[in-house]
């Protein structure tokens, strides 16, 4: 698609800041990147010199991604854009704080909180401050908690609203302030209207004269109120004020009544509860710097920043570090800012900062502003396209539509002057390419109750679905020549708020109509999140029954409910009485499983335990895509969380909790899902397009209860207190002022959601309706398209013109249609391929030491304890790590080895105790040690690795020389033995020294001669048999110690050697009264 | 000096003629490598061709100078951080101030430290270019550290290399040819070290590319002559792998790995890359653990993460607060208290958390009384090392049995190491305090926390024949001939490099002219490149480049830069992932029909449904399963936390309570009133906080509006807090307990019922009666006339909260019009008819084994406590929905 005129211009405009206002449809992301590719062709800018500001991740990704393809044929420029700056916002500021950590003042290593755990941190810090406070001002808090009207909030919750809105506003705690005394509360205004009116004289029928008497009793009661009247009873006259309605119209005391009710009464209520409260509202102010300070501290601690963070701390840095914003400033030739409309002061404080004169180019389209309820201010977008015209710029102004049908953009153009008190007055030009049709692509259903058993709600939900089958599959939709019937993800059901659209679902799943909802239930209340949840709660105590029986019950196990009953009336606990199931094997599988990870739980990380169930049970098996994506989010959270902070499974399963009651986590995004029809609410579709769009509930949501707290732009404090007598909510001047503006912004933001709303659809729409009150999309959709209002009691279906020449089908019913379509077989699981467990040989060690072969060769259970695990020396767990004191010089047993070993290697050894000298000089002086001194060649100490039996063994031989063409080894003992018994203790050594006599083979190219055993403190040479099969046998031990690895069977050897083994009696399982008989396994 | 390019293959050539050398017997040839894991692999690979190798022939050259340098050890990372964090928290340079309390920029200085001290940057030359305030400052930092080394007699890694240097040159070094292979750069004092083994044959490669031009600058200085090479190596089959997510890019692995290994392949011959540790590797962990594949993976754990060390935390974060229970229950869970996964434990757990919050040690954890002396004391290091040897007596260590499954052997391996590990780090921490100077619990506790975390437990894990599972810098050494490099997503291969906020690229530019090289931002994102080359160089055979298309939020993700540059130049385009999943153990479970149908069980709900109380009735009314869950199962939930204990259950009940008593006693009802709540709230451990102020407020508030409120007109008091427990029909009792009976004047009883609720709540009750959904009105109504034997006049609920809320039913009287609606004696009547007949409707219900979940009332689910197991799917109550929509 090439670009049109008013795109080009908007394109390659230069010279001035440009605003492009994009209607829908119109083109606005592509017009986006198509000036980012002029700049870089056409104007030679490089494309890290050129800053992209996008609304969402979502939105930044895809146009980096379009930017990537843009530049594919040009690969210089393309890689440069692999670097090219394009983020959200708040992307750019973490760029930015990461850069300038220490100027900025931020952990240079912090990391982003999601929403989640901000919103827990937020609400521990608040705790905390609150009860210090408590602690603090026992005569104050108490009535504060009192007085204030938190309603089914409380004063934790108001106060953190309170701190998230100025923060958001960009200002911090510190920013507000308590309000003055009012100046004048109103009531000699009043006092003088009460004069006025009951010199009014009564008129209209019985009961407006009536009205009017009271109206007068009630003047003359505001008259008598001595002059140093309490505000408490003021306050209760005030509320006493007849209806004026119920006053003639026309009169003047109905005027004045109203004037009363409308202004007056409010004023003085606000400025006496004020006046009740005044000292009441720096205790506000303190607890909101207290939390402030705490939640700080907390994130401080974390090394972590949220949101917010991110936006305050970049502005701060750029305003108070000049040269720091005028490099930043500097390093970006352009700025592309998308969605300018649902921009904020503080993100446009920022961007103020950094852009520079008549380089930014802005995109956006005040009707379509609906984020208000995060900040998002359109006044930001009309002040930028009023500079820009007021320096001489031009506006473009993007109104082609090329994505929806004429007729449906017709009804939308006639809609507007219903619309006007958040629309600005625009006219859509269908461009898009659709096939003519026949049929109406305006719908509009209402359901009515006309006897007590009517449920319109349902009916209206039932008839969406039956409507859905109906056009699925016949309804052709695409462009003319590439037209095809509707498939189910091509509709899309919109409504105001999430909650409408659960029974539509109810009704979608009652009709067969695969469907998904966009952020409906959160993430930890999906189905398969709780199953998961349940079963780590299991693992962390089973005595949690609800969890127990949840896991239970769930596809995991799949428990008949006759069976949780059975368990029951066994008495004691649950979980124990599991056990006595033996006949239900897949209970007796569940039970193992959980005592199984139970005792894995302290090490294995979570998502591991989890997956293990998961597979083990096919609980994966014919899950929706959307519960897939769940499961895989929860396994991430769980690893994650594992890897970064691992803690126990039970303040996990707590943590779950808190996120659980704090969350508002959204589900996870399916990917690509299969055929469904896609529910949402109106803010989920912003920027998204469907063929055919149901907006649903059009007269539920939107209810809007008061702030607790506001403040004023002078950020005066304003709060809503409770009313004395009545308890009712009474706003002080400032919340009044703040409340009422607020109210006007809602009004308008719902005209521009319902545009938004409609401007979705591309071939048809349907309105749906059911008589509800909260909110009154139905009537301006009614008074827009010139259909009769007031609700029928009929059933019709009628179609109608509306203005412009299309129509519209009209039905009316207060029935639900019933199901008679055949069940839709739907699975999007796709094929699975399972896997079978793979034989895993070679398990066994790369490498062993030599001394590990012949203790394996002693007893294979101690060379597994001390060797294999790693547990040497520790067979008692209660051995201090403290090496016994000893006098200098003095040495334990092995050192005292070592030592002499080193004497005789002719290692230095200042520290040689006279022993030790004799020792090795015993060894010198002996008819061994002669020969070895006057060998042709020696080696002592000799380090080596050698391979057998596909084990690379490691070794060390004290000592071997060639003398008189004999080869010989020596190895050193220090163990204390008594002497004569030399021999027999030699035999544990035997494998040892014939595998060196093998390393040395390799050296020398032949078996040495001789091999000997030299017990150190007896004197006594043991000779080693190296005869072929005494090698053979060391080989094939060398090969079992290989098997024992691979098998992991060591058999205990038991013997009277066990007594004086540092595992006997602990982590040996050798038993007191050994028999010396043949080894046996333990396991 | 030989210069090759990453596919020349030529990395390792120093080591084909080491291999000579070694198989000719020659002794004095020594090879050297950057890592420990490369050396030990070569020394083996040597072994197992048939050589007898030396081990100290094949070293890395730390291990080479060490006996040369082994009386001045070098500083640890751990004991780097402590003397960093003790200058931030004492005297931070002004800049710093602000984040002295940082944790990353401690860690940021510390790693800082190490790089300029290896690129040979010295205080002194920072002291003199360092421009910026924050260089400034971490010129001060890095100062003030060096010295406090020198007093603990550490050094600096490069000053160690130049001693061994020195020393190399003044005693020599007993080989004749030197090979030096795997390296891609040499810092300036391993150039000093090479430059001393001189009198040997020295033989070094070196990769062309940025990073090594000033290693390869300099080198000629030290004798080298430079060869290129230009062999190429045989290109493996290259494939492109896009997954939905990680979870499935990380089966996929999986799935080729088993699919190769049946074909014949060893794990051994099969690696895994990975960018960084994270995000991949735990869950490559957890993958391989499902399919069943061994693997080992390269990257070091630290001991603060080992659950020996968190235990030994927990333990001692419970002494400090004066064994605080909810401290103590991570002490419980640990699988080293001897109650974790017990059933003692589970008991200790549940019954704790019922009690919480409070203090004191439980007799179950009697053994940790040894050490409670150590918040009050004041030990020297060495006594604190001594001291600390007492942990080892609270730990029970699992019962270690044969037979096991390697992965299980490697746990207690790793618990093993563990015990080493804390044992150094205990010591280390000692040493770096002051041994003459007695420190506190916390004090030691303190340094010794900094030390956990760069601590590693060093596990051994040397089985032969597992999968590699390596880091980019790891596997650039490695020669493979099945490769996998997962996670090539964009900011995971490559990661964006920003500049360094302490040593900004300027300030490293301006060092540059002083010949240290610290690279700057881009220099470290072009060496991106180089390492993505080099790693997909290391494979022979087969090289799996995968890549995940959306993250575990679902959101889109943009493959790496580094594949399209890829798929153009081998014209490759990406396979997808197969679904795959370890074969089940059983077919998932069937959804089962919720029914009692079993004779014994029927008759257990025949006799558990003979006494029902009107609330019963009503929760069976609600939902079949609710009822069974709460009164045939008895479902006991898990204690409920602090907090949520003074639950509007429990408010109503005082306020029940209070209202009962006051009927009799001389008290007055507010002195009443503050003495149930004040025991409600020891009763059930409620702390005195905020919340609690608020609830004590509010109920205050209502009972005072109550008491204020006009009282019901011309009636008298016929019973308070009236038990009953009366036959319905044959074989049904009906029980329950009436607030409070009136008796209206020759009209009858009126039986009141308060409800601690709103109006709104009140008038929904009164339209769930009239649908038939209710019946407690009518049968307590019912009770009353068989009680009192008399009339029945009306029956009204009170709605306490918020204001004084009145809904019901009565014979008409007078002053009584603004007090529920008035009905003749027939309503009253045909109310307990309703009333009686739904009781035994329900009751025969409950006794045919009704139990599937049903709800009358769908917007009621969200209160359930069933809500998780009757798998009814509803949205739950008081949820606030993102994206400006609120739900109910």
């Amino acid at each position: 698609m090439t670009l049109n005129d008013a795109q080009r211009a908007a394109v390659e405009r230069t010279g001035q800041d440009v605003c492009v206002v994009a209607g829908p449809g119109s083109g606005k992301t592509r017009v986006l990147i198509e000036r980012f590719r002029w700049l870089v062709q056409a104007q030679k800018i490089h494309p890290r010199r050129i800053l992209t500001i996008t609304f969402t991740d979502k939105a930044a990704t895809e146009i980096k991604q379009r930017l990537l393809e843009a530049f594919a044929e040009a690969e210089p420029l393309r890689q440069e854009m692999e670097r090219a700056w394009v983020s959200t916002i708040h992307g750019f500021c973490t760029r930015l704080l990461k850069e300038n950590a220490i100027e900025a003042g931020v952990d240079p290593d912090f990391h982003l909180l999601d929403e989640a755990g901000a919103e827990i941190l937020r609400h521990q810090a608040a705790e905390a401050a609150l009860d210090d406070l408590l602690a603090m001002r026992p005569d104050l808090m108490p009535v504060l908690l009192k007085d204030l009207a938190t309603g089914a909030s409380d004063l934790e919750q108001a106060l953190l609203d309170l701190y998230e809105e100025a923060r958001t506003a960009g200002r911090g705690a510190a920013d507000l302030r308590t309000p003055a005394q009012p100046v004048s509360d109103c009531w000699p205004e009043i006092l003088e209207i009460a004069r006025v009116a009951l010199t009014d004289p009564a008129t209209g029928t019985v009961r407006q004269r009536e009205a009017h008497h009271e109206f007068h009793r009630w003047a003359g009661r505001v008259l008598a109120l001595p002059s140093d009247a309490g505000r408490r009873e003021r306050l209760l006259l005030l509320d006493d004020l007849p209806r004026p309605s119920s006053l003639k119209n026309t009169t003047r005391a109905r005027t004045l009544a109203q004037q009363l009710k409308d202004s007056l009464i409010p004023a003085c209520q606000a400025a006496l509860i004020l006046l009740t409260r005044l000292d009441l509202y720096p205790l506000c102010l303190e607890a909101l710097h207290r939390i402030h300070d705490e939640y700080t501290h907390a994130k401080r601690d974390r090394g972590a920043l949220d949101f917010n963070d991110l936006e305050e701390f970049a502005i701060r840095l750029l305003e108070s570090d000049r040269a720091l914003r005028e490099r930043i400033r500097n390093s970006f030739d352009h700025i592309l800012m998308d969605e300018l409309q649902d921009t904020n002061r503080l993100q446009w404080r920022l961007l103020d900062l950094i852009r520079r004169p008549d380089r930014l180019f802005a995109v956006g389209d005040v009707n379509q502003s609906i984020y208000f309820f995060r900040h998002a201010d359109p006044a930001v977008f009309h002040e930028y396209r009023d500079s820009v015209a007021g320096r001489g710029g031009v506006i473009d102004e993007l109104r082609e539509n090329y994505r929806s049908r004429a007729e449906i953009l017709e009804a939308v153009n006639a809609m507007v002057p219903s619309l006007l008190d958040g629309l600005e007055p625009h006219r859509l030009t269908a461009l898009g390419e659709h096939a003519k049709k026949m049929a109406p692509s305006l719908e509009f259903f209402h359901s009515y109750a006309a006897a007590g058993g009517d449920d319109p709600v349902r009916t209206e939900a039932c008839w969406i679905a039956r409507r859905i089958r109906e056009m699925e599959a016949t309804m052709l939709i695409g462009k003319a020549g590439e037209r095809r019937p509707a498939r189910f993800s091509d509709f899309a059901v919109l409504t105001r708020t999430i909650a409408s659209l659960e029974p539509i679902q109810r009704a979608l799943d009652e009709f067969g109509v695969p469907s998904v909802i966009s952020g409906g239930r959160t993430f930890f209340e999906a189905r398969e999140i709780r199953d998961l949840v349940a079963w780590l709660a299991v693992l962390a105590n089973p005595r949690d029954e609800i969890s127990l029986v949840t896991v239970l019950r769930s596809p995991l196990v799949g428990a008949p409910d006759e069976t949780l009953l059975r368990l029951k009336r066994a008495g004691g606990e649950m979980f124990a009485a599991i056990a006595a199931e033996t006949g239900d094997e897949r209970l007796v599988w569940f039970h193992r499983l959980v005592r199984q990870q139970r005792a894995q739980a302290g090490t294995a990380s979570p998502d591991a335990l989890l997956s293990q169930a998961l597979d083990e049970s096919a609980y994966m098996d014919g899950l929706p895509a959307r519960a897939r994506a769940n499961v895989a989010r929860l396994l991430d959270l769980a690893r994650q969380r594992h890897a970064s902070a691992p803690c126990t499974l039970g303040e996990l399963v707590d943590d779950l909790a808190s996120w659980r009651n704090a969350s508002s986590e959204q589900e996870a995004a399916a990917g690509e899902l299969s055929n469904c029809v896609r529910l949402m609410s109106v803010h989920a579709a912003k920027g998204l397009e469907f063929p055919i769009v149901f907006l649903a509930s059009l007269r539920s949501g939107g209810s809007n209860k008061p702030p607790v707290f506001c403040f004023s732009p002078d950020g005066t404090l304003g709060a809503l207190w409770r009313h004395p007598e009545t308890g009712i909510g009474v706003s002080d001047p400032t919340h009044m002022q703040v409340w009422a503006l607020k109210k006007r912004h809602d009004l308008g933001e719902e005209c521009r959601l319902l545009y938004v709303a409609m401007t979705r659809a591309e071939e048809h729409l349907v309105f749906t309706a059911s008589p509800n009150r909260s909110l009154d999309w139905a009537s301006r959709i009614n008074d827009g398209l010139n259909l009769p209002s007031g609700f029928p009691r009929q059933e019709a279906h009628t179609v109608m013109h509306i203005p412009a020449g299309a129509s519209i089908a009209v039905t009316h019913s207060r029935v639900p249609p019933a199901s008679d379509f055949p069940a839709t077989v739907f699975s999007d699981d796709g094929v699975v391929e399972y896997i079978d467990p793979l034989p895993t040989p070679g398990q066994h060690e790369t490498v062993v030491a030599v001394t590990s072969v012949a203790q394996f060769a002693f007893c294979p259970r101690q060379y597994y304890l001390a060797r294999y695990l790693g547990w040497e020396n520790r067979g008692q767990a209660t051995r201090s790590p403290i090496p016994p004191r000893t006098d200098p010089g003095e040495f334990s047993a092995s050192e005292f080895g070592i030592l002499v070993h080193d004497l005789l290697a002719g290692k230095p050894r200042p520290d040689a105790t006279p022993e030790a000298l004799a020792l090795a000089e015993r060894f010198q002086s002996s008819d061994l040690g002669q020969r070895a001194a006057r060998a042709t060649r020696s080696g002592r100490e000799y380090d080596f690795l050698i391979e057998v039996e596909d084990l690379v063994l490691r070794g060390q031989i004290d000592l071997w020389f060639e003398d008189g063409g004999q080869i010989a080894l020596v190895d050193y003992k220090s163990d204390q033995v008594e002497p004569g018994h030399e021999r027999q203790h030699a035999v544990r050594y035997e494998p040892q020294l014939r595998l060196y006599a093998l390393a040395l083979e390799r050296l020398i190219g032949r078996i040495p001669e001789r091999a000997v055993l030299w017990y150190l403190r007896t004197g006594a040479a043991v000779d080693v048999p190296l005869g072929q099969a005494s090698l053979e046998r060391t080989r094939t031990e060398v090969g079992s110690l290989r098997e024992a690895q691979q098998t992991m069977h060591f058999p205990l050897r038991e013997g009277v050697h066990c007594v004086r083994c540092s595992y006997y009696g602990g982590a040996c399982p050798a038993s007191l009264t050994f028999s010396a008989a043949a080894p046996k396994s333990s396991s | 000096m030989l210069l090759f390019t990453t596919t020349s293959g030529v990395a390792l050539d120093p080591l084909r003629a080491f291999r000579d050398d070694v198989r000719s017997g020659r002794e004095d040839s020594c090879l050297l490598m950057p890592t420990a894991t490369m050396a030990e692999h070569i020394r083996h690979l040597l072994a197992r061709q048939g050589a007898l190798v030396r081990p100290d022939s094949v070293v890395t050259l730390s291990r080479f100078i060490e006996p040369y340098v082994r009386a001045t050890p070098q500083a640890s990372p751990a004991a780097l951080h402590y003397l960093v964090a003790r200058r931030l928290e004492k005297d931070p340079p002004e800049v710093f101030r602000p984040l002295a309390h940082s944790p990353g920029l401690r860690r940021m200085i510390a790693s800082l430290i190490e790089e300029a001290d290896a690129a040979g940057c010295s205080t002194r030359l920072l002291a003199r270019r360092a421009a910026s305030p924050a260089a400034r400052a971490f010129q001060s930092v890095y100062r003030n550290v060096e010295e406090e080394l020198q007093l603990r007699s550490l050094l600096l890694g490069s000053e160690r290399l130049r001693i061994a240097a020195s020393r190399i040159h003044a005693v020599g070094h007993p080989w004749r040819r030197i090979y030096l292979a795997g390296f891609f750069s040499l810092s300036p004092a391993e150039l000093e070290v090479v430059d001393a083994l001189r009198p040997a044959d020295r033989f070094l490669s070196l990769p062309e590319w940025l990073g090594a031009e000033d290693t390869r600058r300099r080198l000629p200085g030290l004798g080298f002559t430079e060869q290129r090479v230009v062999e190429n190596r045989p290109q493996p089959v290259t494939i492109l792998i896009r997954a939905a997510n990680e979870q499935e890019e990380a089966e996929e692995i999986a799935r080729r790995i088993a699919a190769l290994v049946q074909r014949g392949a060893s794990f051994r011959d099969i690696g895994v890359v990975v960018r960084r540790e994270h995000p991949y590797t735990p869950l490559l962990g957890s993958t391989f653990g499902r399919f069943g594949i061994p693997a080992r993976f390269y990257f070091q754990r630290p001991l603060a993460a080992h659950p020996l060390a968190r235990y030994y935390s927990n333990v001692l974060d419970a002494l400090e607060s004066g064994w605080d229970w909810e401290r103590l229950l991570a002490v419980i869970a640990a699988p080293y208290s001897g109650l974790g996964a017990t059933v003692e434990g589970d008991t200790l757990d549940h019954n704790l958390r019922t009690r919480i919050p409070g203090h004191g040690l439980p007799r179950e954890l009697d053994a940790l009384c040894a050490i409670e002396h150590w918040p009050a004391a004041r030990f020297l290091p060495a006594q604190w090392v001594e001291e600390f040897g007492q942990l080892r007596n609270l730990v029970r260590l699992p019962a270690i049995t044969d037979g096991v499954s390697h992965q299980q052997a490697l746990s207690w391996r790793e618990l093993a190491s563990a015990v080493e590990a804390w044992d150094r780090a205990v010591s280390d921490a000692a040493a770096l305090l002051d041994p003459e100077t007695p420190a506190t619990l916390s004090e030691f506790r303190h340094l010794l926390c900094a030390l956990l975390d760069h601590t590693h437990t060093g596990l051994r894990d040397q089985r032969r024949n597992v999968v590699h599972v390596l880091d980019a810098y790891e596997a650039r050494q490695w020669s493979l001939p099945i490769l996998f490099v997962c996670g090539l997503i964009e900011r995971v291969f490559p990661p964006y490099h920003s500049e360094h906020p302490i040593l900004g690229d300027a300030e490293r530019e301006r060092l540059r002219d002083d010949g240290v090289l610290l690279r700057t931002s881009a220099e470290r994102q072009r060496e991106e490149e180089f390492l993505f080359e080099t790693v997909t160089s290391r494979a022979s055979e087969l090289l799996a480049l995968t890549y995940a298309a959306a993250g575990s939020k679902g959101d889109r993700l943009l493959p790496s830069f580094f594949l399209s540059r890829l798929e153009r130049s081998l014209g490759i385009r990406p396979e997808p992932a197969v679904p795959c999943r370890p074969r089940p153990l059983w077919p998932k479970s069937p959804p089962r029909a919720a029914r009692i149908t079993d004779r014994s069980l029927l008759a257990y709900l025949e006799q558990a449904r003979s006494t029902l109380s009107p609330t019963a009735i009503e929760s069976f009314l609600q939902c079949p399963f609710q009822f069974f869950g709460r009164y045939i199962l008895e479902l006991e939930s898990p204690p409920q936390p602090p907090s949520e204990r003074l639950n509007l259950l429990l408010q109503g009940d005082i306020l029940h309570r209070t209202l009962a008593e006051a009927e009799s006693s001389p008290l007055s009802v507010g002195e009443i009133f503050a003495r149930l709540f004040t025991q409600a709230c020891r009763e059930r451990a409620i702390p005195q906080d905020c919340r609690t102020e608020k609830a004590r407020l509010e109920l205050q508030a209502n009972l005072r509006r109550f008491l204020d409120a006009a009282p019901l007109t011309g009636v008298m008091t016929r019973g308070v807090e009236h038990s009953f427990d009366l036959r319905l029909a044959p074989g049904l009792r009906l029980r329950g307990k009436i607030d409070r009976i009136v008796e209206l004047p020759q009209r009858g009883l009126v039986v009141i019922d308060y409800k601690y609720t709103t109006p709104e709540k009140i008038r929904s009750r009164i339209r769930a009666h009239l649908q038939g959904e209710l019946v407690q009105g009518g049968l307590y109504l019912w009770a009353a006339k068989q009680l009192y034997q008399a009339d029945a006049a009306g029956v009204l609920y009170c709605g306490l909260r918020g204001e004084v809320s009145w809904g019901g039913w009565h014979l008409p009287s007078f002053g009584w019009q603004q007090i529920g609606d008035s009905v003749e004696a027939e309503g009253l009547r045909d109310m307990m008819d309703r009333a009686v007949q739904a009781s035994l409707n329900a009751a025969a219900r409950i006794g045919s084994g009704e139990i599937a979940p049903a709800p009358a009332d769908r917007t009621k689910c969200g209160w359930c406590e069933f809500r998780d197991l009757c798998r009814v799917e509803s949205t739950p109550a008081g949820v606030t929905i993102a994206a400006g929509g609120s739900s109910s």
